[in-house]
């Protein structure tokens, strides 16, 4: 099952964990916590707007838009 | 603990946390519980005993943990007890609203050969928010006992006992349906069993170890690494082979809790889940999602022209208009360069800007509600499909996007590309997305030069400046990545009702930071350009800025700008892209009192050269603090240099073929 969900991150593009989860038939729950385990892994990286990395040095930060709860994570082996 | 005594049976109770393990404990054992720490551990221990059905049994609360590998103190504990203690059956509570989750503790301990009970607690929770669990189904295909409980309720927790109790006394009825792996890790599993056979201490089971070294548990390869190196060197070449083993495993267990979920769990099919299925499956379409996405940036422009337009004429003939009257009439005893300087200066240039308010407002509003309902990340994400679509590639896109805000962030944004041409490549054409001082400019301007259709042009220069970024997309893409191949996974929210304290929070926020610049670059700007179009005869036709704007006409005429002061207005766009505005409020206020900015503009350019002005505008020179980004990020200068040379390019070839196929069409 990893390694189905990991063949479908391969393919390039962007991908929505309900889309995930209907081409492996299981629950949006599932993928979460698959795609965490990934992470985990070192297979796919979240990419923090917030509190980390570019968003820090902004001096916009405060005004820049984002859903603090969203994540989105991008494959990176 | 130690040895078993006939009659008292030992019983483990497993579980993650927040499952509601501890409620289940005191629930059981009332008072009758020894609390203590695990021996040389920090963890607690608890230890309960009590009869059931006339049997003395030993419940050992094991620490609450996700998983049952060595990473955690918890989880060595927990494992360690299972395989030194051997209870007689392992009760495992589960959260019926975190199934999946919970079940993942349930494939690890099911490579120990202990009976387990399942306990599904709070399915009062679950069964409220529509999550439906078939106990029967569930238990047929686990092959194991599942209890429902309300464990705060003491509903169901007799009869997990009974469960328990059955199973401890008959261990031989134990069949579970346990995760599989793929042939070749079954065989090389079965290879490793064998040659662990006898060579491991007895209490250790010989699956449970393959497995663990396969998944490479740091304390069990270590354990063979050091107690039997003889082994080791046996099974280290069959590890090196299969070292992606690990995902098969993990891929195993995680297609075995599928099962499991679609075989016995009825998910929610009313409320928000449905709802947000419902608008998904248009906003999220690959063609309607992008028809939608267009539409929505179609109705932003429209509900702010509509709203913003009233709002703006009355600031302006109403605060601005009287505002510099009166400072006219207070300061005329002062030097006529100083009345000047406040009037014609500072309030026609600022002061316009000022009028901006409205237009942002509504905006910034409407931005914020289609991002709190969770529209926005639906748009990105049809943006980017349809982007990649184009060939656009999808990394440089997710910072581009944050230009539509300012394109400072888009800037600092492509830090998440580590392949330094695309990053430089992202850089230079993230001035390309419109920002939102370019918008404001472009729909104050708009409907001053055009009567009718001002929503569909603005619409259609950003359009085209969308267009262009396409197209330098497919350029970065075929050019910078070569078919690099990249992913991303979104999560998308569930859609929910805006919350007016975010939006106006959202709202505030964004007006204060436009004050302040009005306050501080933007009023600087308004009175430098006042005093060069003041110096040096107190004559705004022969003056400085005059001769600057003159020298450059012949530049200007080429795309219809016959007027210096408009090509003024687009140079001064430079320091920030508001200025435009503010000089064209001080170069256009002479003897036209009492009219709004957008009625002197009108009919100072023929509808070609204001179509090629306003593109111009689009894609002028990036704004001094988006330079001094580049500057930052790229460390040199001469990025800098050619993102102002490129700007300057594009812009003209721009306004040109713009002022020239309006000239062809148009009468």
């Amino acid at each position: 099952m990893l390694e189905k969900l990991l063949n479908l991150l391969r393919e390039e593009g962007i991908k929505s964990v309900r889309e995930l989860s209907e081409k492996l038939e299981i629950t949006p729950n599932l993928v979460l916590f698959m795609l965490e385990d990934l992470e985990n892994r070192g297979f796919i990286r979240k990419i923090n707007f917030r509190s980390n990395s570019p968003c820090t040095k902004c001096p916009l930060s405060d005004l820049c838009q984002g859903n603090k709860d969203q994540r989105v994570w991008v494959f990176i082996k | 603990m130690g040895k078993k005594v006939k009659d008292s049976i030992t019983i483990a109770l497993a579980g993650q946390p927040n499952v509601g393990k501890s409620t289940v404990f005191n629930m059981l054992t009332g008072l009758r519980q020894h609390v203590g720490n695990w021996p040389g551990k920090t963890v607690e221990r608890a230890i309960g005993k009590f009869t059931h059905n006339g049997k003395t049994i030993e419940l050992v609360d094991l620490p609450g943990t996700y998983s049952l590998t060595s990473n955690s103190e918890e989880e060595r504990i927990a494992r360690d007890f299972i395989i030194r203690e051997k209870p007689d059956v392992i009760i495992a509570i589960l959260n019926a609203t975190a199934l999946e989750r919970n079940l993942y503790l349930v494939t690890e301990l099911l490579n120990f050969p202990t009976p387990i009970v399942l306990g599904i607690n709070m399915v009062d929770v679950s069964e409220h928010s529509g999550i439906h669990i078939e106990a029967h189904v569930l238990e047929a295909a686990l092959g194991m006992p599942v209890i429902p409980l309300v464990a705060t309720k003491n509903q169901g927790l007799h009869e997990l006992m009974d469960a328990a109790l059955l199973l401890a006394q008959n261990p031989t009825t134990f069949k579970p349906n346990r995760p599989t792996m793929q042939s070749e890790h079954q065989t090389v599993l079965t290879k490793m069993m064998s040659i662990l056979a006898g060579n491991i201490p007895h209490l250790y089971p010989k699956e449970w170890v393959a497995i663990k070294l396969l998944e490479g548990d740091a304390e069990i390869t270590a354990m063979i690494q050091n107690k039997s190196p003889k082994i080791w060197k046996r099974i280290e070449p069959l590890l090196m082979q299969h070292e992606d083993a690990y995902l098969d495993i993990a891929g195993g267990r995680y297609k075995w809790i599928g099962r499991m979920m679609r075989a016995s769990v009825t998910q929610p099919k009313a409320g928000v889940i449905t709802l947000t299925d419902r608008i998904d499956r248009v906003a999220t379409h690959p063609t309607w999602g992008v028809i939608l996405l267009f539409g929505a940036l179609g109705l932003v422009f429209w509900l702010t022209y509509s709203l913003a337009n009233p709002f703006m004429n009355w600031l302006d003939t109403l605060l601005i208009g009287p505002l510099s009257e009166f400072m006219r009439s207070i300061l005329s005893a002062t030097r006529a360069w100083f009345s000047g300087l406040i009037v014609d200066g500072i309030l026609g240039g600022a002061g316009t800007v000022i009028t901006f308010l409205p237009i942002l407002v509504i905006f910034f509003a409407i931005i914020a509600i289609l991002e709190d309902v969770g529209y926005m990340a639906r748009a990105a994400y049809v943006m980017d499909r349809f982007m990649h679509r184009m060939g656009l590639h999808g990394k440089s896109f997710l910072p581009l996007f944050l230009g539509f805000g300012c394109s400072v962030p888009a800037i600092m944004g492509s830090r998440i590309i580590e392949e330094r041409r695309a990053r430089i490549l992202t850089i230079l054409l993230a001035p390309l997305v419109p920002c939102t001082a370019r918008m404001a400019v472009i729909t104050f301007l708009t409907p001053a030069f055009f009567d009718r259709g001002a929503i569909l042009i603005t619409w259609g220069l950003v359009v085209v400046n969308l267009v262009i970024l396409v197209l330098a997309g497919v350029a970065i893409n075929k050019f910078a990545f070569k078919g690099a191949h990249m992913a991303f996974i979104m999560e998308l929210p569930l859609y929910h009702l805006p919350n007016l304290k975010t939006i106006g929070l959202f709202v505030w926020r964004n007006i204060l930071s436009f004050l302040r610049k009005a306050g501080s670059i933007i009023l600087i700007m308004s009175a430098i350009v006042w005093l060069f179009s003041y110096l040096p005869n107190q004559n705004m036709e022969k003056s400085l800025l005059a001769s600057l704007g003159r020298w450059l006409e012949p530049a200007g005429k080429l795309m219809g700008l016959n007027d210096w002061r408009y090509i003024v207005a687009l140079l001064n766009s430079f320091i920030a892209k508001e200025n435009t505005i503010a000089t064209l409020g001080i170069l256009f206020s002479t003897n036209h009192e009492g009219l709004t900015l957008a009625a002197r503009l009108a009919g100072t350019l023929t509808p070609a050269s204001a179509m090629a002005f306003l593109v111009i505008q689009m894609t002028f020179i990036p704004c001094m603090a988006t330079l001094a980004v580049i500057k930052q990020e790229m460390g040199e200068w001469k990025w800098v240099a050619l993102s102002v040379g490129l700007y300057l390019l594009i812009s003209f070839i721009a306004g040109i073929s713009t002022y020239w196929i309006m000239n062809l069409v148009t009468v």
